[in-house]
Formats: C-alpha cells, structure tokens, sequence
C-alpha cells in the first residue's frame, strides 16, 4: 500500500517533470515570437528554473525506470549472495547521500525564503519557489530510494535492475 | 604525506569504490565529494553543497541539452530512418562498398539533427541492418561501420555532450557546436574511404546492388530528405550566423522535428507522449550528474587539488602533445568502464587547469575530448553504440567490438590528424562572430 504510493508520487511527479521539459520550448519559442513581433520577453531565467524542476522533479521516477546510469560490471558477475550484498551497499550509500543532501537543500530553501531573496533577473520571483522543487524532487527520490531499498531487503529484484535494459545515453 | 596528495588519494579509493561496486554514477560523484569536503576543506559540507547544486542545476546554458535530447527522441521515432535510407542509397550505390556507404552518411545526416550517438546509431540501424542483410552485404562491416559512425552523434552538431562541455568548461557551445563540423566531415571521409579500400580488397565480400537508375529517378527518391536537410540547415545556420542561442535552435529543432514527423504521418499522441518522458528520463540522469559533478568539482577545488595538478603538469616540463598523449591513454581507460559525459565531469575539475598551464585552447580540447568520448563509445566491456547493436542484432558485445575496431583506430587516426593540424577545429569558429 505504502509502496504503491511511493510508485503513484514518483510517476506523478515524473510527468511534471515532462511537462517541465516541455514548458522549456515553449517558454524558448514564446521568446523568439515575440522578438520577432518587436515585444521582448526574457524568458531564459524562468528556462532554468524550469530545467532544476524537470530535473529534480525526474529523479524518483528515472530512479524507478532504470534510467541512472551506474556501472554494473561486478554486481552482474558475482554469485547471487554477494549479488543481494552488493546491492544492499548500494542502497545505503544512496538512502544516506540523498538523505543528507535533501536535508541540506530543504534547509537552504528555507533559509531563501526567511531571508525573502528574490531572484537575480527581471521576473523577481522569491528563490524559494523554484528551489523548493528541487528539495520536494529530493525528498521523493528519498522515498523511492528506501522503497527499492526494502525490495532488496527482502529478497527480490529491485525496479531500478529490471528496468535498466532500456537506458541509452 | 602532504595534504594535497593524501586528499587525492583519498578521492581516488572512493571513487573507485563507488563506481565499481555500481552506486549510481552521479550519486557516487556526491559521496566523493561529500568524503573530500568533510577531511580535507576547513568547512562544513551541507551548506555549501546544497548551494552548489542548486546553482549547477539552473544554469541557463544548460537548457539547450534536455531540447536537444527530445528532438532526437521525436526524430528517432518519426519514420526517419526509412527516408535516410531511400534517399541515400541511389547517390551512394556507384561506390566502391555499395549501400555500406548509407551507414556513415546517412549517421552524419542524423548526427546533424540528433546530439546523442545512441539515437543515431539506432535511427540509422533501425533499417539499414535489415535491408543490408537482406541484399548479402558483410555483416561484419556493417554492424563495424554503423557502430563507428554512430559516433557522429557526438562530434557533428548539434551535440549534447559539446553542451555538457560548454557548461563545465564555461565556454560558448555555438562556438564549440561549429568547431565539430570540419572534424565530422573528416571523419565521413575517413570511414567511408575505408569502407571503399575494404570492398577494393575483396570484392568477393561486397553485397548486391539496386538497379541502376536515371538521374530523375535519384532526384525523386530523395526528395524525401528535404525536410531532414531543411532542419540541418535552420539549426546550424541560425548557430553559426549568430541569429539563434542554441537553446533557441533547440526549441526550433522540436518545432521542426515535430512538423517532420505530421509529413510522415507518426505524430501521435503516443509518440508525442513518448518521446517526451523517454527525454524526460535522459535529461534528468545527464542533468543531475552535472549538478552532483559540480560538487564534486567544489569540494576538490577546496582541497586545492587541481592547482597543485596544474602546477604538477608545469614542473614536468611536459609539452602539449605530451599531456594530449597521456590524457588519451587515461581516457581510453576510462572509457572502458564509464561512459562518456560521466569521464568528462569526472575529470574537468583536474584535467581543465592542467590544459590551461600548457596553454591548450579550450574550444580545441572539447573537440579532442569529444573524439576520444567517441573512441569511449565503441570499447568494450561498457560502450553504448554496442550496447544498441547488440539489442538491435542479438550479436555478443565482443563480436560488435571485433568488427568496431578498425573504426577505433580511424578515430585515434583523426586525433593525430587534429593533433598534426589544429585549424581543421580552430579554422570556422575563428571565421564566426566574436
């Protein structure tokens, strides 16, 4: 139950991470349009702001898809029990960095926001908005990260290795 | 032992560590930063990477890539490959090598549309292996050469990991984007000048032909390819002429790449759909590896490592061809085990000040590095171009890489050459707006 809906939030923030990407190009063809019409509009810091939330928003659900490229020349030759061994390693290692990087990005995004910063360009936006997707986005690759960590636990394959087949670069 | 070589050391074993026992790539970047931020810099880690991976993870320059991958991932799916195919194949059959030739011209064509070497090896292969198959052409050569030339993916702009360059070496992806085009071009010549020499020497090898045709029966089955020039030249030209940013031309591209895929009739909404989450799910892998590599980067510039590098590298007295000599050798070692924009943020921090002690342009060494990533690509056990061909042939990744390497050798072959004569690089960005 609890596990399902890790996988909803991670699929759900997957697609606003693709609506993000999209919003890109059309934030990018908005600028030239209207360039072209002699009406200039900066669209370029809201881009990257859209580029973090695609990005952090796409971690859980790339995570889950196979879609992190990692090196896995050793754990594929190894005997199933060193296998499982491995692969526990290797949940630690990412449930405490994600866990340690999510605290420190949250606590950055709320220092923004008590400090009230605005961002640098013309929109002026408070910081704490855009930064806050990318600490949300950490926060459910945490989740998705110790979900897959008790897949492992207990024996079975985890979605990130069933996955990984279709991961080009 | 100093501090500086013990952090290096340090930061060696943990990447190693991490790396091998297959912690994803750009989270084991974080750790090794986190490990030589917490012994080794005078400051408390948290703060300063969350700072750091926030400012990598907004950069504007940085935009251009995931557009980039999605165009590709519309264009792959958009019925191109079948058009590459009856387009090229008339012009290029009254070759010596016959319908191999479609291999690598047909992947500089995509590569002039697509940034990724993947998409393109696989755009290309998607119909020439079963049509070459079907007409008894030397299976051997042929997966050899698609691999090979599904390397143009990299060089030839527009390039994803020219971009990836660009923002950790802070320097203009247009200029770099124009600087990869007389190298691609070369390397055309190079392969499918091999391929002619091969097909010379056994002719007992070469596959059947198509009828002869006229002149207007070539003319009109390449008509298909107008659209794919058309957008070759709206991007490269709009890049070079100073008029479009290349996120701009990215934005165009999809537009394009979209418009393309209605006159082919496979715009659906599932492949719309597709396409954009398959983007999604790159973009945010390449992207996030940037963002934790620039940690990585702060930290070890905090443990003072790559001026004490840089410094290492003048003392030696070693000449520019030296240190290019040495950096391909690490390269290719890497590249056996890594791919390739995780060796590039990987080894920026330290390589680029090393470069810049010996007074390597840098708009020359991305394409260097970019030609050496290409080489990555084609090595064995890990190289994405036979990963693709595998899944597309069924082969083993062994025989792939056999049949790959007279093309790894045309590649380092290309490298002496822009070694020997660097204005094959530096000669159109010199021409380009400053």
């Amino acid at each position: 139950m609890l596990r399902r809906a890790v996988h909803l939030l991670a699929n759900i923030c997957g697609y606003m991470a693709a609506g993000f990407l999209a919003a890109i190009a059309v934030a990018t063809l908005v600028q030239i349009a209207a360039r072209q019409l002699g009406q200039p509009i900066e669209t370029t810091e809201l881009s990257g702001f859209f580029l973090a939330a695609s990005t952090f928003l796409g971690l859980a659900y790339t995570l889950v898809n196979g879609g992190h490229v990692r090196v896995s020349l050793i754990t594929q030759f190894v005997p199933p029990t060193i296998h499982r061994a491995v692969e526990i390693w290797v949940c630690l290692v990412a449930v405490l960095i994600v866990g340690f990087m999510t605290w420190h990005v949250g606590h950055f995004a709320y220092e923004t926001y008590s400090f009230g910063e605005l961002s640098p360009g013309l929109l002026a936006i408070p910081m704490w908005i855009p930064q806050s997707t990318v600490a949300f986005g950490l926060v459910v690759l945490l989740l998705a990260v110790l979900e897959q960590a008790v897949m492992v636990l207990r024996g079975q394959e985890p979605d990130y290795a069933t996955n990984a087949d279709s991961v080009v670069e | 032992m100093d501090p500086v070589a013990l952090a290096s050391l340090v930061l060696v074993l943990a990447l190693f560590i991490l790396l091998g026992t297959g912690v994803w790539i750009a989270l084991s970047l974080l750790t090794a930063g986190f490990i030589v931020f917490a012994f080794f810099a005078p400051l408390p880690p948290g703060s300063i990477m969350a700072s750091t991976i926030w400012d990598a993870s907004w950069n504007w320059a940085l935009t251009a890539l995931p557009l980039f991958v999605w165009m590709g991932e519309i264009l792959m799916r958009s019925g191109l490959s079948s058009s590459l195919f009856r387009g090229l194949s008339p012009w290029v059959a009254g070759l010596p090598g016959g319908l191999m030739h479609v291999n690598v011209i047909g992947c500089g064509v995509m590569a002039a549309v697509s940034g990724s070497s993947a998409v393109t090896c696989a755009t290309v292969g998607r119909m020439s292996i079963p049509e070459l198959t079907q007409r008894n052409y030397d299976s051997r050569m042929m997966v050899g050469s698609l691999a090979g030339a599904g390397t143009f993916g990299l060089l030839i702009p527009p390039s994803i990991i020219m971009i990836v360059y660009g923002v950790v070496a802070q320097q203009s992806v247009a200029r770099l984007f124009i600087a990869g085009v007389l190298p691609g071009l070369m390397l055309i010549l190079l392969f499918s000048g091999y391929i002619a020499l091969w097909s010379k020497r056994n002719p007992d090898r070469t596959g059947d032909l198509p009828q002869g045709q006229t002149l207007a029966e070539k003319v009109r089955a390449s008509r298909e390819l107008i659209p794919v020039v058309l957008l070759i030249v709206a991007i490269i030209g709009s890049i070079y002429g100073g008029i479009a940013t290349p996120t701009e031309a990215a934005s165009i591209g999809i537009l394009g790449a979209l418009i393309l895929a209605g006159v082919n009739r496979t715009l659906t909404r599932e492949m719309f759909v597709e396409s954009l989450l398959s983007a999604t799910r790159i973009s945010c892998m390449i992207s996030f590896i940037i963002a934790c590599a620039a940690c990585l980067s702060i930290a070890v510039g905090f443990a003072d490592i790559p001026r004490v590098a840089a410094g290492w590298v003048r003392d030696l007295n070693l000449s520019p061809t030296g240190l290019i000599l040495v950096l391909t050798l690490f390269f290719l070692i890497l590249g056996c085990f890594l791919e390739g924009i995780s060796i590039l943020v990987l080894s920026s921090s330290v390589v680029l000040p090393m470069i810049h002690a010996v007074g390597i342009d840098p708009i020359w060494f991305g394409i260097y590095a970019v030609i050496v990533i290409e080489c990555a690509q084609i090595t064995p056990p890990v190289g994405f171009n036979l990963i693709v061909l595998k899944s597309m042939t069924g082969r083993g990744v062994g025989e792939i890489a056999a049949a790959t390497f007279p093309f790894l050798l045309l590649l380092l072959f290309a490298i002496v050459l822009i070694v020997a004569f660097p204005q094959i690089v530096t000669f159109l960005p010199d021409l380009m707006f400053r």
